[in-house]
């Protein structure tokens, strides 16, 4: 279960031993994994195998279940995220998250992209309307909706809405994008668009992904996790995952058998 | 043919029985306009409306002092009343714990409860006369009536705000905390946006709860027939005038009362239907 081997110095994410219980359910089991910077990693694996629980651990959002305990540790750019003294808010705005339901708020377009900018703290018009041009862009929104940024946001198409949420993340200047199952609620054109789209932002920025579709993970990732009932139970190159996986558990679900 | 079972005889029934509360409403109405309208023709709408005397035995009758007292007395329980009902739904509705919740809103709900000849008694035997040993004029006043008043819509603007906030979905505060957001910051922004329209319908309820009290409003309110320059001000209301005066009113003086019904009647309408629009236009 030893992670792919990379050079130290472009890890931003280091899991170590991490367990994540539910009340007595133990939910994740000594999960280790290096993150490469700049790098699309895809976690994948059946339903309820802990894969968005992985995720959500990453900027603490699993903080929010109650009940819920966390033992191991990541280090985020060398530091542990689960030290007491971790800034949650400035962490949330470093590693961001995308959600499987596109969740704009109800407010105008440029409202939604500045909400981030705001929350921490800028309050200069000018900052702001160049973040709102800049992130759109950025997702390919711009050119189409310039002319409507008032509109309200939840009135977008669903792909609109998902680009525009991951706009929103953009604006706050992250380092991290955590996508839950971006394109599960998506048509298949408006998936290869996202798709697209996380291939264009790996420039910048680090993604994790998790997916229930192995040929999304097969197109669009660097990295691919495969999970089992908490387990990681392989961590490699994408290519080498699915030509030539060495687990046949791994073998099994990227094949068929279940899930 | 149709076969008759139970089941459409019942579904019949239970037709009529809720047709039967529209029935009640058209009668009402027509009731109260048929009564009404022959003084607000005779006198003039206008007339009526801004007319500043009340004479009902030289058959003068204008209302607007009591439409001044009126807005005044729901102004000022809007501005007692809103706050705290914001503070208290949002309070309950996103940092209340299951415990805290249990005890306090069924508590404010009961609030709903307390008839108001109660709210009344109260506030003579204790609001009247503080304010006039502490504040000044005669203790039935406007201040003394918004009191009592906010008090007593309370329980309605705070469970309506509190249903749409609840009714705000999940990923919104998800969204805005993973953008790094404090609870307070995702609430502000994110939450009470969302909910915006429910809460001004929710207002919008209160105000037409105040407007039509009638009880509480005649036990504190003075019922003096001037227009409210000031919160010390004594003042009687839409709802106060046909209270006091019905039992002795007859001829053209108790249709002017009706009269004075329909103007309330027609205040309260418009309320509620711009609250209904408001919360349909929010679903949609």
């Amino acid at each position: 279960m030893s992670g792919a081997t990379c050079d130290e110095g472009n890890i931003i994410l280091k899991i170590s031993n991490l367990d994540y219980y539910y009340g007595s359910f133990r939910a994740l089991k000594s999960v280790c994994m290096d993150i490469v910077k700049n790098t699309i990693v895809a976690l994948i694996g059946p339903s309820g195998c802990g894969k968005s629980t992985l995720l959500k651990t990453f900027d603490r959002m699993s903080d929010l279940v109650a009940g819920s305990r966390v033992e191991g540790e990541i280090l985020y750019k060398g530091r542990n995220i689960f030290d007491p003294a971790t800034d949650i808010t400035l962490l949330r705005k470093q590693i961001g998250m995308v959600f499987q339901h596109p969740n704009p708020f109800a407010l105008s377009l440029a409202d939604n992209i500045k909400f981030g900018p705001r929350v921490h703290g800028e309050r200069n018009a000018e900052k702001l309307d160049w973040l709102v041009e800049s992130s759109l862009r950025a997702v390919g929104l711009w050119d189409h909706l310039k002319d409507r940024l008032d509109k309200k946001a939840t009135e977008l198409q669903a792909d609109e809405q998902q680009r525009l949420c991951i706009a929103r993340l953009i604006a706050v200047e992250p380092e991290v994008l955590l996508m839950d199952e971006p394109c599960s609620t998506l048509d298949p054109i408006a998936t290869l668009n996202i798709e697209e789209l996380m291939r264009e932002l790996k420039k910048k920025y680090t993604i994790v992904t998790v997916t229930h579709n192995m040929q999304q993970a097969a197109r669009v990732s660097d990295y691919s996790g495969f999970m089992l009932m908490g387990e990681l139970i392989e961590y490699s190159k994408t290519s080498s995952i699915f030509s030539n996986p060495r687990d046949k558990r791994t073998d099994d679900y990227i094949s068929g058998h279940y899930g | 043919m149709k076969k008759i079972t139970g089941e459409t005889i019942i579904g019949k029934i239970l037709l009529m029985i809720a047709l039967s509360s529209i029935g009640a409403l058209f009668l009402i109405t027509v009731f109260i306009f048929a009564e009404g309208l022959p003084v607000i023709f005779k006198t003039g709408f206008a007339a009526f409306i801004t007319g500043m005397k009340w004479k009902p035995t030289r058959e003068i009758f204008g209302i607007l002092p009591m439409i001044a007292g009126s807005f005044a007395i729901m102004a000022g329980a809007m501005i007692v009343s809103v706050p705290f009902a914001l503070c208290c739904s949002i309070y309950l509705a996103e940092f209340a714990g299951d415990l805290m919740r249990r005890v306090v809103k069924p508590a404010i709900e009961l609030l709903a409860g307390i008839p108001s000849v109660v709210y009344g008694f109260i506030g003579v035997t204790v609001l009247v006369p503080f304010i006039k040993n502490y504040i000044g004029g005669n203790g039935f006043s406007v201040l003394g009536c918004s009191l009592v008043l906010g008090v007593m819509v309370l329980p309605t603007i705070t469970s309506i705000s509190y249903d749409a906030l609840r009714a705000v979905p999940v990923s919104y505060r998800e969204g805005a905390l993973a953008l790094g957001a404090t609870r307070w910051q995702a609430v502000k922004m994110a939450v009470v946006p969302a909910a915006s329209s429910g809460i001004i319908a929710a207002v919008i309820l209160g105000m037409g709860r105040a407007i039509g009290e009638t009880m509480a409003v005649i036990m504190i309110a003075g019922n003096s027939l001037i227009v409210p320059l000031s919160p010390l001000d004594p003042v009687r209301t839409l709802t106060s005038n046909i209270a006091l005066e019905m039992g002795y009113a007859s001829g053209s003086h108790r249709q002017a009362l009706f009269a004075t019904g329909v103007v309330l009647f027609i205040i309260i309408m418009a309320l509620n239907v711009l609250a209904s629009r408001i919360i349909n236009r929010a679903v949609k």
